[in-house]
């Protein structure tokens, strides 16, 4: 590889010249890229999920392979799709004609580096520098730079949450029904129906906030979701997934981890997205109040309304996604029992109670280990936290759970992941549910 | 099979139910009746990779033995019962939960049972409730550390080569024999070598340094053990408590020499009866309880795999095109009119000792290469044997160089002209045989090797990390298992792959896994060793090369070399034939005697000082052994082997490096590390104690406050001895990591953390009870150099005290363990302290200003002195010797256990090197990484700016196995330094001096070899202005 192409890092500063571009996305959950790709084109960007993992060995070309996974499989993802198009379009490819859209945050765990990596890699590829990638962050509150006309940001915001939400009312629905489906695949076909009718109801009234008529679409869907269960089949052990985000969420990435629990005899309930969405808010909101307070006690005033600008901010930002969240489910739940998110205060709550960890030291730790205790104090037979190998935050939570369960006797298993096929994880996965299903009994 | 017992003849007629346990090694069975009596056990018995044949045959016994009709079902378990199994159409359990109800049964009351079989390790917890038992916790070997049953063959078979005189048949179907002589021989031991097994490739690495050490085999081999079930202890126990009663069952369970190992953690460690049959035993069981009728058809078990379509990812077929293999690799025999002039390289390496004698125009007149046996002088004696018999009076050797990993005992011994490290030697003998060649990729034995040259030069290089460790005699180890002959046949074997299959390429325990799992899914043997090639070349690609340049001449070295299904591999992905010169086996030899031609026609050495063919084949050479006892707080007891050569004293073995003496004449440079370490003895005097044995409650009668030397230990004790000293307390630091704390912390951490993270668990557990209070803060974030930087440290060091609270158990009465941001002003960081701790040690918040702008101001003091000596050094130094500036964390800079006592390697071979915290980064602008978060992180890739700005200043960045910053970090350094050649050192447990010296004199070598061209493009400028 040679870098002698990169200039600058365009990503995070430069936002402009966005629009008429395709916008790529990567997909970590399944449901999710669709109906955020869904949500843009309803806002008239030209928005597609790239196929995932079809481009790992290129993503284990240009990564050292000690990076997080999730960086190695959508650098493969970003790399492969570029490819492909060249392949497709030959000389009338383009690159300053796609935006790769890739997130990123202010640490200290390693996602926030992903972009900037990422950026030296397609600069090493001649003409690729000029292919921008599109890091929405809190430091601007999440622009989307030109992309959008200003006016839309705001709505365009609410329909992404509102997306979010929904992809984990499906998500939710498919772990509740799936280990009690009549016939095997049958879940599966129905959701991959569901996800497509779903998107085209977001691409039709994401843009005009026309969330009821999407709602009623998803309550057609769960409606059709009772003919699927056979309620002769008794109830089963309920295991907890907790752990890092994209490896939760990526089936190819964790070997597809929720079907081989099921294949065991469990029901799984996985964290959800919006859990991650909804922190994000609370920690900026958290990190402004102890600022004004830290402010207020030395009575510095310039920096007391700075932060009150960013409580405002990310108060305002908490308040609308958890009043959203609650509306859906509130609905939701009338149809089908599937689990509800806890709030994020409740979560700091929770933790303090336990002893175990604080919200100070932030990252998923924060979220895993309060949702761990809330799922031994909620009955749950077992808990697995997935992550990329080596996963800082999910180490910690490793370090800091393992103990405690210990005392609960609780099943506990940690599942690392990367791009090998490790032999010994399906027996490790057949005996922790031995063991969940000895605590089921009990 | 006629030798099977029959356990019970009391047995009724049936029905009868079997185990069978088709592990990755051997085939158990166990038959019970109805009444679950145990009918008959099958002793222990490698299948050799036969599994269905010896199945089958299995059956068929049992059939003759107890009747078709009587047996009701035959269930299996283990990694190869589940194929059987589905072929089959009967049960299949894994073998996990068949062990636990094995050994439940022949001991209802067990709590702990250990597993070490073939493949897999496991510990299991039973508990027991009044009426039901319960699996209350199950643990298994992570991808890292698999295989280790196979593991101890694999050892045995390699090491059977020193174990015997003289030849003995060392196939995988003498493993048996040549297993119980290796045991027989570890037993013998009571001074077990300390062997590194977190991973397996390393232990492999160990091994061979400590018999090019000089170890003896049966230390070896009982350390080995050892390692074996520290290993066990450390990654699988963890920091759990084992309750009795404990047993050890599995394949490993047969061998008494890790039971013995075992029993110096586990003293009341069981190994029942039944110790390898469990897995048979509890699916035999699970097979009644169902009362499953699973019978067996001979005629199914023998149906071919062939029909069966498997569906995995392959890559193209390996074809061979572009590149050239020489026919003749010989020497052609030249007759000696006269005397000739010789030149002797000598490149001991860890698996094969080799040598090249060149004439005075640099051709090779003899060479010859031999397994080093782990006996550098003896083997060396050998050869030099073998010179004289093929040579005697016709030659005389006027030069001597060694190289390689026993360069240095070699040379001593020989009294050689010149020792130089094994890339640089290589270099030079690639060179001679292509001028144009700009890139070596080395396969070795243990170590993998890339060299980029320019203009005849090395000017970059690296060498494996771990994880590329071993491929060359990875590849040795599994023809072995497989039957297939490594010259010949392993090639034409890969080339005839259809689809060769794609195999994880992360290490060779990964490789092997995944070959493993393959072969278990009935894959056709050649698909699996033409992707073998390929991973090797994947991992080679990806873990050595990395990022760096792969040139348009690529010359191939190593064993690998040799096999065309290798080199193919290289080919196709790369696109290009490559250069497979002769006499590459020598090269490194032939390099170190061009090396000692060129300075003996150069002048810069005179007449030669070797000792002489006879002398050296002659004396003999006696050694003593001793324990190291020269650093009275050293806790490494490392064995030494004394030499005398010539009345002269020569001591081998010490892990720090102490005596590996430089040799006469050459100078040292100032050890900055020292410096260091004394400035900052000057400012912590009378403000800390260190702490001892003995609880240290109070001193002067002042309370004490434990804080650990490690993590940001290393970086602001100074403000913290300072601050407490001024509140009325004494802090007292742990020492520094010595083998103790490390071993300790690496048993007690909870999860599978870097090593800096596990060594301040051991010196956190040393504290706990020995001092009023334990100081164990939450660090956040860091002073930074510009206001909008965030500062942070990472996730593991911020989260420290709750990750050891947990492991250790800390009481938190008498914890002090404020979360605070280092980023934040010192007037609200002593609010945020005061608001915490305050109360607990009843000072008030204005005390803790005080005591904060104390300390903050005497950590300032101590850096502003180190940057003043900085600043003298960087501008007095003469622009034409190069400087080193080591970056990296402080947790791994200033840590002698973690740094290998870089600061003393480095100044021993005359570099002078310089911390990073010599220097005054701030106003250094960090451009296009602005970006960057962690605050270590950006002074790291500040100290990379400069670095490239200055250019007689070269950048050494020294890291840590799985830091997850640098794994982005490092990017960024290469990227900052461009074209500039750097060196990054990982290190952490497996500490072997050795290798770190290799690449450190290398790097001395490129460094010099770029001053020599910015001086040579200097005088092109200058005569190109004349």
């Amino acid at each position: 590889m040679t870098t002698k192409n990169v200039i600058s890092f365009p990503s995070g500063g430069n936002k402009s010249h966005l629009r008429d571009k395709t916008l790529l996305i990567p997909e970590m959950n399944r449901t999710g890229a669709h109906l955020l790709a869904a949500t843009f084109r309803s806002f008239g960007v030209r928005a597609r999920v790239m196929d995932t993992y079809k481009g790992l060995d290129l993503g284990k070309e240009y990564t050292s392979g000690k990076e997080c996974y999730p960086c190695q499989v959508t650098m493969g993802d970003i790399l492969h799709c570029i490819e492909k198009e060249r392949e497709d379009l030959g000389d009338s490819f383009n690159p300053t004609d796609y935006i790769y859209f890739m997130p990123e945050a202010e640490g200290p765990c390693r996602f926030g580096m992903y972009n900037k990596y990422q950026r030296i890699v397609l600069d090493s590829f001649p003409g690729l520098e000029e292919l921008q990638i599109l890091s929405p962050t809190n430091s601007d509150a999440y622009s989307l730079g030109d992309l959008l006309a200003k006016h839309q940001e705001q709505d365009f915001r609410k329909a992404a949450y509102f997306s979010m939400v929904v992809t984990d009312i499906l998500d939710r629905l498919l772990w509740r029904i799936r280990p009690y489906e009549r016939e095997p695949g049958m879940t599966d076909a129905y959701l991959e129906r569901s996800r497509r009718s779903v998107a085209h109801t977001f691409e039709i009234y994401g843009r005009r906030k026309l969330f009821a008529k999407i709602m009623d679409k998803l309550e057609e869907i769960l409606e059709e979701a009772q003919s699927i269960v056979d309620p002769t089949i008794a109830p089963k052990p309920v295991v907890g997934i907790v752990g890092e985000i994209y490896l939760r969420m990526h089936d190819h990435a964790n070997q597809d981890l929720v079907r081989v629990l099921e294949k065991y005899g469990a029901e799984v309930v996985n964290a959800s997205l919006c859990e991650w969405v909804n922190y994000v808010s609370y920690d900026g909101l958290r990190q402004a109040k102890r600022e004004f307070v830290l402010n207020l006690k030395q009575l510095r005033l310039e920096p007391m309304k700075a932060s009150l600008r960013k409580m405002i901010g990310f108060g305002g930002d908490l308040l609308y996604k958890e009043w959203r969240q609650r509306k859906v489910y509130r609905r939701v739940r009338g149809l089908i029992d599937i689990p509800e998110d806890h709030k994020i205060s409740h979560l700091e709550h929770s933790l303090k109670e336990s002893d175990l960890f604080s919200f100070d030291l932030r990252t998923e730790a924060c979220l895993s280990i309060a949702s761990v205790f809330e799922f031994a104090r909620g009955g749950y037979n077992g808990i697995v936290n997935v992550y990329p190998f080596t996963c800082m935050p999910s180490m910690t939570t490793s370090a800091v759970v393992k103990p405690f369960l210990r005392t609960l006797r609780m099943p506990y298993l940690d599942v690392p992941c990367d791009s090998t096929i490790q032999p010994g994880r399906e027996a490790a996965i057949r005996t922790f549910m031995y063991q969940a299903q000895q605590h089921f009994n009990q | 099979m006629a030798n099977s017992e029959i356990l019970s003849q009391e047995h009724s007629g049936g029905p009868y139910y079997v185990g069978i346990d088709a592990g990755s090694v051997s085939l158990n069975c166990v038959v019970i009746n109805h009444n679950k009596e145990i009918v008959c056990e099958f002793p222990y018995k490698r299948h050799l990779g036969r599994v269905e044949e010896s199945t089958a045959e299995l059956v068929r016994d049992l059939y003759q033995r107890f009747g078709e009709q009587a047996i009701r079902s035959i269930s299996f378990t283990g990694n190869h019962g589940k194929k059987l199994s589905e072929k089959l159409g009967t049960f299949y359990e894994f073998e996990s939960i068949s062990q636990v109800l094995g050994v439940r049964f022949i001991m209802p009351d067990v709590r702990t049972i250990i597993v070490l079989g073939g493949q897999d390790t496991a510990l299991f917890q039973i508990d027991h409730a009044p009426e039901n038992w319960e699996l209350e916790y199950f643990n298994t070997n992570g991808p890292c550390a698999s295989g280790t049953g196979s593991f101890i063959d694999q050892q045995a078979q390699r090491l059977a080569t020193s174990l015997y005189e003289d030849d003995q048949d060392v196939s995988q179907d003498q493993i048996d024999t040549i297993l119980a002589d290796f045991i027989e021989l570890g037993l013998t031991s009571d001074m077990p070598a300390n062997v590194a097994c977190r991973c397996t490739v390393f232990t492999k690495s160990d091994m061979i340094h400590l018999q090019n050490k000089g170890e003896k085999l049966a230390d070896i081999i009982y350390g080995l053990h050892v390692g074996n079930a520290m290993n066990y202890m450390s990654t699988i126990v963890s920091n759990r408590r084992l309750k009795e009663p404990m047993v050890f069952v599995g394949g490993l369970s047969l061998n008494s020499l890790q039971v013995k190992a075992f029993r110096s953690y586990l003293p009341e460690l069981i190994v029942p009866p039944y110790n390898t049959s469990t897995g048979a035993l509890g699916v035999a069981l699970r097979g009644l309880e169902l009362r499953s009728e699973d019978r067996v058809d001979l005629v199914d078990l023998a149906r071919s795999n062939v029909n069966q379509v498997l569906t995995v990812p392959s890559a193209p077929q390996l074809t061979l095109k572009n590149t050239l293999f020489q026919s003749t690799n010989q020497v052609p025999n030249k007759i000696f009119l006269k005397k000739t002039k010789a030149y002797l390289g000598i490149d001991i390496g860890s698996t094969t000792t080799k040598y090249a004698l060149v004439d005075e125009e640099g051709k090779i007149i003899h060479k010859t290469y031999v397994p080093t046996q782990g006996r550098p002088i003896e083997v060396t004696k050998n050869l030099l044997e073998c010179i004289r018999h093929d040579l005697g009076e016709r030659i005389e050797i006027t030069g001597t160089a060694t190289t390689g990993s026993g360069r240095n005992v070699v040379g001593d011994f020989l009294n050689a002209d010149l020792i130089i490290d094994e890339i640089t030697a290589h270099a030079k003998g690639a060179v001679a045989i292509d001028r144009e060649v700009d890139s070596i990729f080395e396969i070795g034995g243990q170590d993998s090797k890339y060299i980029h040259i320019a203009n005849t030069y090395p000017l970059d290089f690296d060498m494996n990390k771990v994880c590329a460790a071993g491929t060359g005699s990875f590849l040795h180890e599994l023809a072995n298992k497989y039957g297939i002959n490594i010259v010949g046949e392993f090639q034409e074997i890969a080339l005839s792959a259809k689809r060769p299959v794609k195999l994880a390429e992360r290490c060779t325990v990964f490789m092997e896994s995944d070959l493993v799992s393959y072969d278990q899914l009935g894959l056709p043997l050649e698909d699996l060793i033409g992707g073998l090639c390929y991973a090797i070349v994947h991992n080679y690609l990806n873990r050595v090369v990395g990022e760096r340049k792969i040139g348009q001449r690529v010359m191939l070295l190593g064993g690998p070399s040799l096999n065309k299904g290798v080199v193919a591999a290289f080919e196709n992905v790369l696109g290009k034939g490559l250069i497979v010169p002769r006499h590459r086996e020598v090269l490194g030899a032939y390099g170190a005697a061009l090396s000692v031609q060129e300075r003996m026609r150069l002048k810069t050495i005179g007449k030669s000082t070797f000792r002489g063919l006879a002398g050296a084949i002659e004396d003999e050479m006696n050694y003593r052994e001793k324990t190291c006892q020269v650093d009275p707080h050293c806790h490494n007891q490392c064995k030494l082997k004394i030499y005398d050569f010539d009345g002269r004293r020569s001591t081998w073995g010490g892990e720090c490096g102490r005596y590996e003496h430089t040799r006469k004449g050459t100078s040292q440079k100032e050890n900055l590390f020292k410096v260091r370490q004394k400035l900052w003895e000057r400012y912590m005097a009378g403000v800390f104690e260190e702490l001892t044995e003995e609880p240290l409650m109070e001193i002067n009668g002042r309370p004490t406050v434990g804080m650990q030397r490690a993590l940001y230990g290393h970086q602001n004790a100074i403000t913290w001895a300072h601050f407490f000293d001024h509140l009325g307390f004494r802090l007292v630091l742990t020492p520094p990591t010595n083998t103790r704390i490390s071993r300790v912390g690496i048993e007690s951490v909870a999860a599978e953390t870097c090593y800096p993270l596990k060594i301040s668990h051991g010196h956190i557990k040393e504290l706990i009870g020995k001092t009023t209070y334990l100081f164990l803060p939450s660090m956040i974030d860091m002073t930074t150099a510009e206001q909008s930087e965030v500062g942070s440290y990472c996730p593991m060091v911020q989260t420290n005290a709750y990750t050891a609270r947990m492991a250790l158990g800390i009481d938190k009465s008498a914890l002090l363990s404020p979360v605070i941001h280092g980023k934040y002003d010192p007037d609200t960081r002593a609010m945020e302290i005061a608001e915490q701790i305050g109360s607990k040690l009843g000072v008030t918040r204005s005390a803790i200003q005080k005591a904060l702008y104390c300390g903050l101001e005497r950590q300032h003091e101590f850096i502003e002195a180190l940057q003043k000596i900085g600043h003298t050094l960087v501008a007095e130094q003469n622009r034409d010797e190069p400087l080193v500036v080591v970056t990296g964390r402080p947790y791994n800079l200033y840590d002698e256990r973690l740094n290998l006592r870089l600061g003393q390697n480095l100044a021993k071979i005359n570099l002078m090197a310089l911390p990073m915290d010599f220097i005054d980064v701030d106003s250094v602008d960090l451009e296009d990484f602005s970006f960057m978060y962690w605050g270590l992180g950006a002074q790291i890739l500040r100290t990379a700016q400069f670095i490239k700005r200055h250019p007689h200043c070269f950048g050494l960045h020294l890291t840590n196995f799985s830091c997850g910053p640098d794994s982005f970090v490092e990017h960024f350094y290469k990227f900052i330094l461009g074209e500039k050649p750097y060196l990054i050192l990982e290190l952490d447990e497996h500490s072997a001096v050795a290798g770190a010296m290799t690449r450190l004199e290398a790097y001395k070598n490129v460094i010099e070899n770029t001053m020599q061209g910015y001086q040579s493009s200097v005088q092109e400028k200058v005569s190109v202005g004349d």
